[in-house]
């Protein structure tokens, strides 16, 4: 009888935790942090500023839909996904300057977006100081996807196959610029290149082999000021003195100060041997005509370039490109 | 005895688990709860009148009117601007800052609102004409900084402070745009004013509807005088950004109190 009550108290009492413990996960929602993605612990603390923003795997895949949406585009033909293709580390399939709506060009060559949690400007000049309000750009520019942001959001709303990716990502089905905004910032920020053969080196798994082991040599003494490591970018805008000046005055577009007439943003180097073209304008082909400009600059030796390419190839992050959680989806057109 | 041992400590274990448990199940997602007893609110109503030059003659849209300083006659399509941040202040120079309060103007959008202002004689209204730093630099924002209002620079974050266009024979391709913003020294087209009542002051209590008037003139943007001849087009940061915001915020004034 003793040992009955007693079983029947505590039975009683788990009960009660069972009852309490689900009320406490489920109240705080907002704040749930029970995504599988995770920022690599050894790449410094990200720069994304958004605490109401927390990682959850509905909004990052929301964040997905919409970045391979193209009816964010006024045709309906173009995508972000079009101009930033997985296979080429989200940079545009090897154009100078982009394709927008009605075959429009674009002012620059399209960025590869990776890494961005730890970038504080955006775009070639740093024009855009945060990457919750970066895809208005691309969305409103009437050589990119030409559409007003309003526009866009209610092509969302008509969309009634969205109403159940909203749903599960916000628990309702509210479609506004925030809620909007936030998901395609959740997608980008997951788009994290860090499992090259270079970051494998850092992580102490692999070796370089000799050639590459020089080029990193050459790298550190020439290279690393404006590319820093591990992203391999310092973030800032400078003049790398190699680009033909032109109409498009850089920075100076956005502060109107002399200093800053031609100086654009740093790129990472990773996945650079899938970028090409290179720079601000895509006016560099290839790889070899970017060695050729750094090795006058830099009077370099023909092997100092070869070793430098043989380091260069090993940023390119095989995983990042074949990343399926990354890769192009259209689920309303199965 | 030693079942004794075990069940006390398993009722401890469960004392302290609920102890724990209970304060995170209630205080751990509480939203922000207004205080029973705050001290006794009213508010304020501040109404926009837009005119056109000093001698106040009417402003009106899509209708071609002549500047009285550059002559340039200019039929208005579009004028919307923020006024931010406002700050009442009472005789004695204490003063109530109204929180998050941004409000996009325009001829027919002319009334402010403000909430909850604490009770009393206030003799003054301080605002900025534009966006303070902070807001336009922080990320996606909503109600009267949404972006979809066509008031957000979207290749060079931050806020359009004053808008308006048009079309003028004078303005090269018959058009002209102002787009004046910029939040970054030196070419901040921040404009604080402050607006002292004439001598008068606005109470503000529960049961009162105060309705405060003031009147923008909108020529005054071109005051100096900006001829459209020379510039119809301003749509980034430049010193021109600078002083027309400027003195569009020396040509908003104070008018009279409706208490």
């Amino acid at each position: 009888m003793n040992a009955l009550s007693l079983k029947g108290l505590t039975n009683g009492r788990i009960l009660l935790l069972v009852f309490i413990l689900p009320l406490i996960e489920t109240s705080c929602q907002k704040n749930a942090t029970d995504s599988e993605f995770k920022f690599p612990a050894d790449f410094p603390s990200i720069q994304y500023k958004n605490l109401e923003n927390q990682l959850t795997p509905q909004k990052i895949h929301l964040g997905r839909v919409l970045f391979y949406d193209p009816n964010l585009s006024s045709t309906r033909t173009i995508s972000c996904g079009s101009c930033h293709a997985q296979v080429h580390g989200f940079a545009d399939h090897n154009l100078p300057k982009s394709f927008g709506v009605h075959n429009r060009i674009g002012m620059r060559n399209s960025p590869a977006l990776q890494n961005l949690a730890w970038n504080t400007h955006f775009m070639w000049d740093g024009g855009i100081t945060h990457l919750d309000v970066m895809p208005i750009a691309p969305i409103t520019d009437v050589n990119e996807m030409d559409l007003p942001l309003g526009e866009a959001i209610e092509r969302i709303r008509e969309n009634k196959q969205y109403l159940n990716l909203f749903k599960k990502a916000y628990g309702d089905t509210i479609i506004n610029e925030k809620t909007v905004l936030f998901a395609l910032s959740q997608f980008m920020l997951t788009l994290v290149s860090d499992q090259s053969k270079y970051d494998d080196v850092r992580r102490g798994k692999t070796n370089f082999n000799q050639i590459e082991s020089k080029g990193y040599q050459v790298f550190k003494n020439h290279c690393v000021k404006c590319h820093s490591e591990p992203l391999l970018t310092n973030n800032q805008m400078e003049y790398n003195g190699l680009t033909v000046k032109s109409k498009d005055l850089g920075r100076f577009r956005i502060t109107q100060t002399l200093k800053d007439t031609f100086h654009f943003k740093v790129p990472s180097l990773r996945n650079v041997a899938l970028t090409y073209p290179y720079m601000h304008d895509g006016s560099f082909s290839n790889l070899d005509q970017v060695l050729k400009a750094y090795q006058t600059k830099f009077q370099l030796e023909n092997h100092d370039l070869e070793a430098l390419r043989a380091f260069l190839n090993s940023l390119t992050d095989h995983k990042f490109i074949s990343n399926l959680n990354h890769a192009e989806i259209h689920p309303f057109n199965p | 005895m030693k079942n004794t041992i075990i069940w006390l400590s398993r009722a401890t274990l469960w004392a302290a688990l609920t102890i724990i448990a209970l304060p995170l199940l209630f205080s751990s997602c509480t939203e922000e709860e207004k205080p029973n007893n705050s001290p006794k609110v009213g508010n304020l109503t501040i109404e926009i009148d837009h005119v056109w030059g000093m001698d106040q003659k009417p402003f009106l849209m899509n209708t071609p009117i002549v500047h009285p300083m550059s002559g340039d006659t200019m039929t208005f399509s579009l004028i919307k601007y923020y006024l931010s941040n406002f700050e009442l202040i009472k005789a004695d120079g204490s003063s109530y800052k109204v929180p998050n309060s941004y409000f996009l103007v325009s001829e027919t959008d002319n009334k402010i609102e403000l909430k909850n202002i604490p009770m009393g004689e206030y003799t003054a209204v301080n605002f900025l004409v534009g966006v303070d730093s902070a807001a336009n630099n922080s990320g996606l924002q909503q109600g009267a900084l949404n972006p979809s209002n066509g008031m957000f620079w979207s290749w060079s974050t931050g806020y359009i402070f004053i808008r308006v266009e048009g079309t003028s024979p004078q303005a090269k391709n018959n058009t002209f745009l102002f787009h004046l913003g910029g939040y970054i020294p030196p070419y901040s087209a921040i404009q604080k004013k402050n607006m002292i009542l004439g001598g008068n002051s606005v109470s503000i209590k529960p049961d009162a509807a105060p309705v405060l008037h003031i009147k923008t003139n909108v020529a005054r943007l071109w005051h100096g005088p900006v001829k459209l001849a020379d510039v119809s087009v301003v749509h980034s940061i430049s010193d021109l950004s600078v002083s027309m915001s400027a003195n569009f915020r020396d040509g908003i004034l104070f008018d009279h109190i409706h208490q």
